[in-house]
C-alpha cells in the first residue's frame, strides 16, 4: 500500500460530506470530531485505522498485548518467529495543532463562529491522528491563558485534548507569530504542526516564525478559516463595522467599499501564499459553510506543494530502520 | 379661507428640514462586529433609489404633522363674506389747530396744512369733522354740533374751505386753554345730545409743540375718558431760534426842565438768548429805519444754545425804529421795535415874589431843577399873584385840552383867599399844589386863615419858629411817595439838610366841609403830616384831594431858608410831590401781540375813536373796546386820538420764541390719553380683523389640525419603530456569535 496509492485513490473519489452547518449542530466537540472521522472513513475499503498513510519503518519482536493484526505473516512463514511491523508513525509521529482563538476568530455569519468551526478541525485532527496512533498535541493561541498541551499519545490524553479544545477561553489580539514562535521553542521533536487559523494578522510576522519551525523539521500545513462574508463583503446595507479585536469603528456602504476589500484580501491571500510556499509550508484555505471532512482531506492528502530540499534530507537520512536483515522497505504498505 | 395668524405658516418652511436631511444623510443600519477591518476604508454615504424608497413614507409623515401643527398655530377660519364687511358708524372728530405765531415758519404751517389734508382724506364720508384754531384764544371754525341736518360730507367741506383760508396769527400760545375749551365743548355737546354720545370723539391737535405752548396749563384738569387725542407735531428742518429783547433804555437828559429834548442820549441793554436746540451761535445786531439797515450801527456777538448774553448796544440812531437780530433760522421774532416817546409837556406854575438875587429866589431853583423826563417835559413859568385865579379858571375851561398842561401851582406864602377856591378846585382836579411858607410871615392871620380854607381844618397856628442854629428833619413817613425812595438807610441821611428858618404850623381837623364853590369832594380832611423837623412841628404836610394833591411845606428852599434847594434830594423830593404815583415816569409803550392796550388816557378816544398808524404811515383800523385795542402784528404804531399821539411797540410775544419742540409724551404726564386717529381703511381692516378674530374663536379650526398632526406623529412614531425593530433584527443576523 502506498502512500501515493492510497492518495490517489482519495484524491480521485468523489466523496459526499456531511454539511458544515448539520455537523456544528453537534454540541459534543468529541463526538463531532468523531463523526466526522467515522463519516469520512465509511467510503474507504480500508480501515484508517490502519495507518493506510505511514511508512513502514521496521520490524520489532511481539510481544504479548500487541495488536496481532501487525504481525506479518510472511515473515513469520519465513523466520518462525512472530514480528510486528512497526511504521514511521508509530514510532515518532508527532503532531502539533495550534489554533487560533483570538478576538477575530470570534466572527462568525453562519450560525457558529470561525473559532468553533477551528476547533472543530482541530479536533478531528487530533481524534484522527490518535486513532492512527500519533502523538497529538495541542496548542491554544490567542486566548487569554493560552495552553499547550504536548504531543502524547496514551490512554486518556484523547480526552484532555477535547478538553482543552473545548474550553471557553477569552479571545485577545492575535499575536500569531509570537505563539509559533513559542511552538517553535516547546517543540523539542519533529513533527507536524498544524496551524488552525484565520491569518488575520501581518503576512510578513509569520514568516519567521515558520521559517523557525521548518528549521527544526517541522512539516507546516496551515487551514485558513474564513467566513463567507469575509471574502465577498456580503452586507446589504451600509453599516457601522466594528473591529473583533481593536474595537475600532468604521462606516462602509458595501456597495462602495466591497471591490477594494475584495482586492486587498485577495493580495493578502497572495502573500500569504507566498510566504508559505517560501516556507515550505502547504496553505489550505477552508470556509465556514465547507465541510470539516475537506480539511481531514487535505490532512490525509497532505502533500508537501512545494518540494523542499529539507524533506529529500530527512528521507536519507532515514534509511532502513530494520537491524534484524529484514528487507527495509521505504515506503510502507 | 383665511389665516389669523398668517406669519405661522413661515413655519412650514421647516418640512424643507427633514426632506433635506433625508436626502443628504444615510444614518447607519446600526453597529455590526467584524473579524476585521484590515481590508477596509471608510466609505462616505450614498443615496441610492433603493433606500429613498424605503423611508418615503416616513418622509411623507413627518412632513405632514409639519404642516398640520404650523396650519394649527396660523389659525386659520373659513370666511363668511357676510359677515366681515360691516358698515362702520362714523365719528366725531374735532381738528384743532395751533395759529400762533410760532407757526408763521413757512415750512412748519406748510407741513401743519399738510397734516390736515392728510387727515381729512384719510376720513369716511360719515366721519363729522370740526375745526378749532387756538393762539392765545380758541375760535371755533366749524363747530362740532352744527345742525344736523347737515351731512358729514358737507361738514368736511366747510372745513376744507376754511383751512384753504387759514393763515396763522402773531399772537402767543394758550394751547392747554384751547385743548381743555375743545374737550369741554366736545362733552357738553356729548351729553346735551348734540352729538352721537355712542359715537367715538377723537381730537387730532396739530401744532408745533414748542416749549414757551403753555401745555402746562393741563396739570390737573381731568381729561375725559372718552376723548383721545391724536397730536401731530410739525417741526421745522431748521431748528433752533434766537430772541433779542431790550433790558433798558434811559434818558439821560443833559438839560433841565423847559428844554426841548431833542438831543437825548440813550444807552440801551439787549438781552439776547439762544434756544437750547439752536444750531447757531454767531448773531448780528443792527439798527434799522423801517426795512433798511443802518450803516455803522451794528453789533456782532456769540451766544451759545441755550445761554443768554446782555449786551450794550450803540446809542439809537434818531431815524431809527427797530432793532433787528440777524443769524438765526426764524426771522419773523428778530425785530425789536423801539418807541420813540412823544413825551408830556406839563407846566408848573410858580407865584411868589421875585428876591433880588437869585439865590433867594424859590422860582430860580425851580428852573435849575431837572423835572422833566423822557416823557414828561416840564416847564417853569412865573405867574403874579393877581393872575394866579384866571390862569387857573382857563385851566379848568378847556379841561386840560391844551398842549401843555398846568400840571402844579408852586405857592409862596402868603395865600390870597380869592385863590384858595381856585386852589382846591384845581387840586381836585388833578393838579399839584405846593405851598411853601419860605419867609416870615408878615400877616400871619390872613395866611392862617388861607391855610384853614385850603386845608379845610378849622384852626391853623402860624408862628415864627425859634431855632438854635438849624433844625434837621426828622420822624420822615417813608411810605409817603415822597420819601420812598429814601426809605434804603444808605439814602435815608437827611442830616446834611439843615433847616435854617421854618414857621410852626399846627391846626385842627374840621369834619364839616368847606364850601368851595366846587364840586370837589375835600369833605373828610386828612392832613398827613409827612416829615417834622426835630422841634416837633410839621414841615411837610399833605392833603390828598380828588385827583391831585395840596403840600404845605413850612419852610423854604432857598438857602436863606433851607439846605434843601441845594440838596441831591430836593429833585427826587419835588419829583414825589408833582407825580406821586409815578404813572408819568413809567407809561407802558411796549406790548405783545394780542396785548390789551390802554387807550382811554388819550383824550376823546371814547367819541371819536383812536387812528392807529403803522410805522409806514397805513392805517390800521381798529375797535375800541372797554377803553383798549389789540393790534394783531408785531410793529410800531402811533396812537392818535384828536391831538394827542402816543407811540407803542408791539412785539411777538417772547413765548413764541422758545421753539425749542416737546416730546409727545409730555401729555401724557398730564393724564391725557393719546392715540391715533385711524384713516378709514385702517378702520375697516382692524373691523375685519375683529370679525375674523371672532369667526376663529367660533369655528375653532386649529384645534382639529393640532389633534391630527398628533394623529400624525403617532403614526410616524409607531411606523418608526417598527421600521428600526425590523432593521435591527436583520443586523443581529449578522452579529457575532459567542464562543462555544
Amino acid at each position: 500500500m502506498s502512500n501515493s496509492n492510497s492518495v490517489d485513490r482519495f484524491a480521485t473519489t468523489r466523496r459526499t460530506f456531511i454539511d458544515a452547518s448539520s455537523i456544528m449542530q453537534i454540541k459534543n466537540l468529541t463526538m463531532r470530531a468523531k463523526s466526522i472521522v467515522e463519516g469520512f472513513a465509511s467510503g474507504l475499503h480500508r480501515s484508517p485505522v490502519h495507518g493506510f498513510s505511514v511508512e513502514f519503518s521496521e520490524y520489532r519482536p511481539y510481544v504479548e498485548g500487541d495488536d496481532p493484526r501487525g504481525i506479518d505473516w510472511k515473515l513469520l512463514a519465513r523466520s518462525d518467529r512472530y514480528y510486528v511491523k512497526q511504521y514511521e508513525d508509530e514510532t515518532n509521529r508527532r503532531c502539533y495543532i495550534a489554533v487560533d482563538q483570538s478576538l477575530s476568530m470570534d466572527y462568525g455569519s453562519l450560525g457558529y463562529t470561525k473559532a468553533q468551526y477551528a476547533q472543530t478541525i482541530a479536533a478531528t485532527f487530533a481524534y484522527y491522528l490518535t486513532l492512527q496512533r500519533d502523538a497529538v498535541g495541542v496548542m491554544t493561541c490567542g486566548n487569554v491563558g493560552a495552553d499547550f498541551l504536548p504531543p502524547r499519545h496514551r490512554p486518556g490524553h484523547l480526552q484532555q485534548l477535547m478538553r482543552l479544545l473545548s474550553l471557553e477561553s477569552r479571545g485577545t489580539e492575535s499575536k500569531l507569530g509570537e505563539s509559533l514562535s513559542q511552538l517553535a521553542g516547546l517543540s523539542r521533536r519533529r513533527g507536524l504542526v498544524v496551524l488552525v487559523s484565520d491569518l488575520l494578522t501581518d503576512p510578513e510576522s509569520l514568516a519567521q516564525p515558520l521559517g523557525y519551525l521548518r528549521g527544526r523539521g517541522h512539516e507546516l500545513l496551515v487551514i485558513r478559516v474564513i467566513d463567507p462574508t469575509e471574502v465577498t463583503l456580503d452586507f446589504k446595507q451600509s453599516t457601522m463595522l466594528v473591529d473583533a479585536e481593536t474595537g475600532r469603528e468604521m462606516y462602509i456602504d458595501p456597495e462602495s467599499a466591497r471591490r477594494e476589500y475584495q482586492n486587498r484580501f485577495r493580495a493578502h491571500e497572495a502573500q500569504l501564499i507566498d510566504i508559505c510556499h517560501r516556507r515550505a509550508a502547504r496553505l489550505v484555505t477552508i470556509k465556514t459553510d465547507e465541510p470539516p471532512e475537506s480539511a481531514l482531506l487535505e490532512l490525509i492528502n497532505r502533500r508537501a506543494t512545494v518540494v523542499s530540499p529539507l524533506s529529500s534530507a530527512n528521507r536519507s537520512r532515514r534509511g532502513p530502520v530494520m537491524s534484524s536483515g529484514l528487507n527495509a522497505s521505504a515506503s510502507g504498505g | 379661507m383665511g389665516l389669523l395668524a398668517p406669519l405661522y405658516a413661515l413655519a412650514a418652511l421647516a418640512v424643507i428640514g427633514p426632506i433635506v436631511f433625508h436626502l443628504i444623510k444615510r444614518q447607519p443600519t446600526g453597529q455590526q462586529r467584524f473579524s476585521s477591518l484590515m481590508f477596509l476604508s471608510p466609505t462616505p454615504p450614498r443615496l441610492t433609489r433603493r433606500s429613498r424608497l424605503d423611508n418615503i413614507l416616513l418622509l411623507l409623515l413627518r412632513a405632514l404633522a409639519i404642516l398640520l401643527i404650523t396650519a394649527a398655530f396660523a389659525r386659520p377660519f373659513f370666511r363668511q363674506e357676510s359677515l366681515l364687511d360691516r358698515d362702520l358708524s362714523g365719528r366725531n372728530i374735532a381738528l384743532l389747530i395751533d395759529t400762533s405765531a410760532s407757526m408763521q415758519r413757512a415750512d412748519v404751517w406748510r407741513e401743519a396744512k399738510d397734516q390736515a389734508t392728510k387727515l381729512l382724506d384719510s376720513l369716511s364720508p360719515a366721519d363729522r369733522v370740526s375745526l378749532y384754531t387756538v393762539d392765545d384764544l380758541l375760535r371755533t371754525l366749524v363747530s362740532l354740533d352744527t345742525d344736523r341736518a347737515t351731512d358729514a360730507a358737507s361738514q368736511q367741506q366747510a372745513v376744507r374751505a376754511s383751512m384753504a383760508e387759514l393763515k396763522p396769527t402773531w399772537r402767543g400760545s394758550q394751547v392747554a386753554d384751547g385743548l381743555r375749551t375743545v374737550a369741554d365743548l366736545v362733552q357738553a355737546a356729548s351729553i346735551a345730545g348734540r352729538i352721537d354720545a355712542a359715537a367715538q370723539v377723537e381730537l387730532v391737535f396739530i401744532s408745533d409743540l414748542h416749549s414757551g405752548c403753555g401745555v402746562e396749563s393741563l396739570q390737573g384738569y381731568p381729561w375725559p375718558d372718552s376723548i383721545r387725542l391724536d397730536v401731530r407735531q410739525v417741526r421745522s428742518k431748521a431748528p433752533g431760534n434766537a430772541r433779542a429783547s431790550l433790558v433798558s433804555g434811559e434818558a439821560d437828559s443833559g438839560s433841565g426842565a423847559g428844554s426841548s429834548g431833542d438831543a437825548e442820549e440813550q444807552t440801551f441793554k439787549v438781552r439776547v438768548e439762544n434756544n437750547a436746540d439752536s444750531v447757531d451761535e454767531s448773531f448780528e445786531l443792527k439798527w434799522m429805519a423801517a426795512e433798511v439797515a443802518i450803516a455803522g450801527a451794528q453789533t456782532r456777538l456769540q451766544v451759545p444754545a441755550g445761554q443768554v448774553r446782555v449786551i450794550p448796544m450803540p446809542s439809537q440812531p434818531s431815524n431809527a425804529d427797530r432793532l433787528m437780530l440777524t443769524g438765526d433760522s426764524w426771522e419773523g421774532d428778530n425785530a425789536v421795535y423801539v418807541t420813540k416817546p412823544l413825551p408830556k409837556r406839563e407846566r408848573i406854575v410858580f407865584v411868589g415874589e421875585q428876591a433880588k438875587n437869585k439865590e433867594d429866589d424859590l422860582a430860580y431853583f425851580l428852573e435849575k431843577a431837572p423835572l422833566s423826563t423822557r416823557l414828561v417835559r416840564r416847564t417853569v413859568e412865573r405867574v403874579g399873584r393877581n393872575e394866579l385865579s384866571a390862569l387857573l379858571g382857563a385851566n379848568r375851561a378847556t379841561d386840560g385840552t391844551v398842549d401843555e398842561k398846568l400840571q402844579a401851582v408852586v405857592l409862596e406864602a402868603p395865600i390870597a383867599d380869592a385863590d384858595v377856591a381856585a386852589l382846591r378846585a384845581f387840586a381836585s382836579s388833578g393838579g399839584c399844589v405846593l405851598v411853601s411858607l419860605a419867609r416870615p410871615l408878615s400877616d400871619v392871620g390872613a395866611t392862617s386863615k388861607a391855610l384853614e380854607d385850603l386845608l379845610a381844618v378849622s384852626k391853623v397856628s402860624l408862628s415864627e419858629a425859634v431855632t438854635k442854629d438849624f433844625a434837621l428833619l426828622s420822624a420822615i413817613d417813608y411810605t409817603s411817595p415822597v420819601f420812598k425812595p429814601f426809605a434804603d438807610p444808605r439814602f435815608n441821611d437827611f442830616s446834611k439838610i439843615r433847616v435854617w428858618a421854618h414857621r410852626k404850623l399846627s391846626f385842627e381837623l374840621d369834619t364839616g366841609s368847606l364850601d368851595t364853590g366846587t364840586s370837589d369832594t375835600g369833605a373828610s380832611a386828612d392832613v398827613q403830616t409827612i416829615a417834622s423837623l426835630d422841634d416837633g412841628s410839621p414841615w411837610l404836610l399833605r392833603l390828598p384831594m380828588g385827583g391831585g394833591n395840596v403840600w404845605i411845606m413850612t419852610s423854604g428852599w432857598q438857602p436863606e431858608s433851607s439846605q434843601l434847594g441845594l440838596s441831591s434830594k430836593f429833585v427826587p423830593i419835588l419829583m414825589g410831590m408833582l407825580d406821586p404815583t409815578g404813572k408819568a415816569m413809567s407809561e407802558q409803550s411796549v406790548y405783545a401781540v394780542g396785548d390789551a392796550i390802554a387807550v382811554d388816557d388819550l383824550p376823546g378816544v371814547s367819541v371819536t375813536g383812536v387812528l392807529v398808524t403803522g410805522v409806514g404811515g397805513d392805517a390800521v383800523a381798529v375797535e375800541v373796546n372797554g377803553g383798549s385795542i389789540q393790534l394783531d402784528a408785531p410793529g410800531l404804531y402811533n396812537l392818535q386820538a384828536e391831538a394827542v399821539r402816543r407811540q407803542v411797540a408791539v412785539q411777538v410775544p417772547s413765548s413764541e420764541s422758545q421753539l425749542t419742540p416737546l416730546d409727545v409724551d409730555v401729555f401724557e404726564q398730564y393724564g391725557v390719553e393719546l392715540g391715533k386717529v385711524q384713516s378709514d381703511a385702517e378702520r375697516k381692516q382692524s373691523a375685519r380683523q375683529l370679525q375674523a378674530t371672532e369667526l376663529e374663536q367660533k369655528q375653532r379650526v386649529w384645534q382639529w389640525l393640532l389633534l391630527a398632526g398628533l394623529v400624525v406623529l403617532g403614526i410616524e412614531t409607531g411606523l418608526a419603530g417598527w421600521l428600526a425593530r425590523q432593521s435591527s433584527r436583520s443586523n443581529a443576523m449578522l452579529e457575532p456569535q459567542t464562543a462555544g
